[in-house]
């Protein structure tokens, strides 16, 4: 099944984009309720995406993992607790439904993965920023990662895997999504699928800055060709940002974080040798939630008490304070292995502080859905980090993986119902033809604007301006420098003409959708007049739950982008639990 | 091999460059890239990409290790490039015995099951 440039159109029950946890749970649930499947990735099966790379590390019960695995648990910890603890990180405006379908899911999907031969690394862990109790389980991303591939190729002709495609945009006819249109870079065709139900799990648009914890593909192609499409995204101004990293050896798109250093005792101080984070939670201090001390560290480095480097702002990690043989301890810790921490780093930090670099990490926000994942256009469905509304203002830790696995296997299940019960739609030709047009206009234009000089231009207005640490008039300019930038997508072009594995001009087409998600996050950002979870504005320092517990959502209309809020469904129609006083 | 260029501070990075679309064979060109303490084959090959020619091809995910997408032959030996820092002159070549794509790109799906190929270590130096 191949689709040449000629226009050939090939056709699925239902097309998945994206090959990550998500993804590949939502193509496996989708062919085990009997519909042919597709899945687009935009890199090669097994060696790309986000949960490859994640801690995964997922949260799971005290109870459920007595339940699964017969292991003595905390017996106060519940599914219960950690819905609660979810919606304390999250402050408040999370769909509430969304958490619960994720606490009670999450047991079942992660007794599957064992079944199909995930080997887990251990059951308890550190209490995390947020949680009231140690739990959950630990794998690693690339050991779920090899098991989803291998548990796709077992289910054979009923799921192709097509390897570097990047979907560009949605078919629709009729306010239906019913397919979609991408680039098959590695041979330059043009590529258009016709299916009865479309499922993104893109995962985050981290490729707006410069450095971010994800791989570069993340250039948020599901959140803005969802838009496009007209579906409702939310939450976009909820970015999660992350204290511990240190930067990986050029090229400097990478950082990772040390999540250890969290809840081992390592101290934070800025270059008076402060620990700061006594000014903002004296309790917890740097087991404060994560939203707050990544906030701190950046009012830190922004008002001249950090450090700055060519690669960002830092302050300094200390654990002299430590005894030597606890640091030797941390060094053997299951997560130093994947941190490319040597043990002469840690022989280091016995004596000395190192750079404690922050970066962007996670999306909170994204396409909105529903618990069975459908968005808000017919035919389509979204599961993992593309979405928004789970984690709300801040994301708990151990939350993201078992996000993929819950929401991709529900909106698989969703997506197969939904083919099951609807026709394949008629592909509209004159949509098709001014879709194609657009793939091959950075290639085919002679010249004009260069796609990395833009990513470049976004990058620096991001780290800059779209960071935690906000203020309305940054914002304001930023909204203003992205509309200017705006204008140069018409003229962006690839400088070489030869379409086979041709980077610059993929780099045009993610172009195009990482302005639209910085446009989100800018425009959402400057609607929420308070601060929130990874949310801060100087200009409104304080939490209103008066006037802000609720979502910004958005969507297009006609072609500008248009915000409005709505309180989320879960306080109003779900009250497991209500918010404290302030 | 010769060591680093210490005159301009550069090291020579002999790329092999090969289209199936439209050449008989492959061919090696090479380029020079600034010497860094922090540099790595990977940053190398980026650097040429964004700075000196955009049409080299060169595929990678995560840049620390852990996805193998960045996977060459380095003077001969199989790697992954985010992890070997650049220390002198190299020859880089695609993963050998795979169909290539275009230059360094490889189809290699097959590098997924192989557990000895995903132990992580730290970058050499």
């Amino acid at each position: 099944m191949t689709a040449k440039a000629t226009g050939g159109t090939v056709e699925t029950d239902v097309l998945v984009i994206g090959s990550g946890g998500a993804g590949l749970y939502a193509a496996i649930e989708a062919a085990r309720n009997g519909q042919q499947v597709m899945v687009l990735t935009k890199g090669v099966l097994g060696k790309n995406g986000a949960t490859l790379t994640s801690g995964a590390d997922f949260n799971l019960d005290g109870h459920s993992i007595r339940r699964l695995f017969g292991f003595t648990a905390d017996p106060r910890d519940a599914p219960e607790i950690l819905f609660e603890d979810t919606i304390n990180v999250g402050e408040w405006i999370n769909n509430q439904k969304l958490v619960e379908t994720l606490v009670d899911d999450a047991p079942q999907r992660v007794k599957e993965l064992v079944d199909w031969g995930t080997r887990m690394e251990g059951l308890a862990m550190p209490a995390r920023p947020g949680c009231r109790y140690p739990h959950g389980v630990k794998t690693t991303g690339l050991e779920i990662s090899n098991v989803l591939a291998k548990k796709v190729k077992q289910l054979g002709q009923q799921v192709t895997v097509r390897d570097n495609i990047m979907a560009t945009d949605l078919l629709t006819s009729n306010g239906r999504v019913v397919g979609a249109v991408g680039l098959d870079f590695a041979h330059g065709d043009f590529v258009a699928i016709k299916a009865k139900a479309v499922v993104i799990a893109t995962g985050g648009g981290q490729e707006i800055f410069p450095i971010h914890t994800y791989p570069k593909e993340m250039s948020g192609d599901g959140q803005a060709m969802g838009y496009r499409a007209g579906a409702e995204l939310l939450d976009m101004e909820s970015m999660q940002f992350i204290t511990m990293t240190f930067l990986h050896p050029y090229p400097p798109t990478s950082a990772r974080f040390l999540i250890l250093f969290m809840s081992n005792g390592g101290w934070l101080l800025n270059k008076h040798g402060q620990r700061f984070m006594s000014k903002w939670d004296p309790q917890n201090m740097e087991d404060a939630r994560r939203s707050l001390v990544a906030v701190a560290v950046n009012k830190e480095i922004l008002e001249g008490r950090g450090w700055k480097g060519d690669r960002g702002g830092y302050v300094a990690l200390s654990m002299r304070h430590l005894p030597e043989d606890i640091i030797d301890y941390l060094s053997g810790d299951w997560y130093i292995r994947r941190c490319l921490f040597s043990k002469r780093d840690f022989d280091h930090l016995k004596k000395d502080s190192i750079e404690a670099f922050i970066a962007p990490h996670s999306f909170q926000g994204g396409l909105r859905v529903d618990e069975n994942g459908s968005t808000t256009l017919a035919g389509l469905f979204a599961a993992g980090e593309v979405t928004g509304g789970l984690h709300g203002a801040d994301r708990l830790a151990g939350n993201a993986v078992s996000q993929c696995f819950v929401q991709g296997s529900r909106a698989g299940r969703s997506a197969a119902r939904f083919a099951a019960k609807n026709r394949s739609a008629e592909v509209n030709k004159s949509q098709l033809e001014s879709l194609r047009e657009k793939v091959f206009a950075p290639l085919e234009r002679k010249d004009g604007v260069s796609p990395l000089e833009m990513r470049r231009r976004l990058q620096k207005l991001a780290s800059e301006k779209l960071i935690n640490v906000r203020s309305g008039e940054s914002l304001e300019k930023a909204v203003g420098e992205i509309e200017e930038m705006k204008k140069s997508l018409p003229r962006l072009a690839a400088r070489s003409k030869n379409p086979r594995y041709n980077r610059e001009w993929v780099a045009a087409l993610e172009a195009e959708n990482s302005l639209v998600v910085a446009e989100m996050i800018a425009r959402s950002a400057l609607m929420r007049t308070e601060s929130r979870g990874n949310h801060y504005r100087y200009d409104f320092p304080a939490t209103d739950n008066q006037n802000w517990l609720k979502n910004i959502i958005l969507r297009r209309v006609d072609t500008k982008m248009r915000l409005f809020t709505a309180a989320p469904p879960g306080p109003l129609h779900f009250a497991r639990v209500t918010p404290p006083e302030r | 091999m010769p060591k680093k260029n210490e005159e301009n501070g550069q090291f020579n990075i002999t790329v092999f460059r090969y289209d199936p679309a439209t050449d008989r064979e492959g061919r090696y060109k090479t380029y020079k890239v600034p010497a860094r303490k922090d540099m790595t084959i990977l940053g190398a090959l980026t650097f040429i990409y964004e700075n000196l020619d955009s049409t080299l091809a060169h595929a990678y995910s995560c840049g620390w290790g852990e996805c193998r997408g960045c996977m060459v032959s380095v003077d001969g030996r199989s790697v992954k490039a985010c992890l070997v820092k650049l220390t002198q002159d190299v020859k880089i070549g695609p993963l050998p015995g795979r169909e290539i794509v275009k230059d360094l790109v490889v189809l290699d799906r097959e590098l997924v099951a192989d557990r000895r190929l995903s132990k992580i270590g730290a970058a050499e130096s």
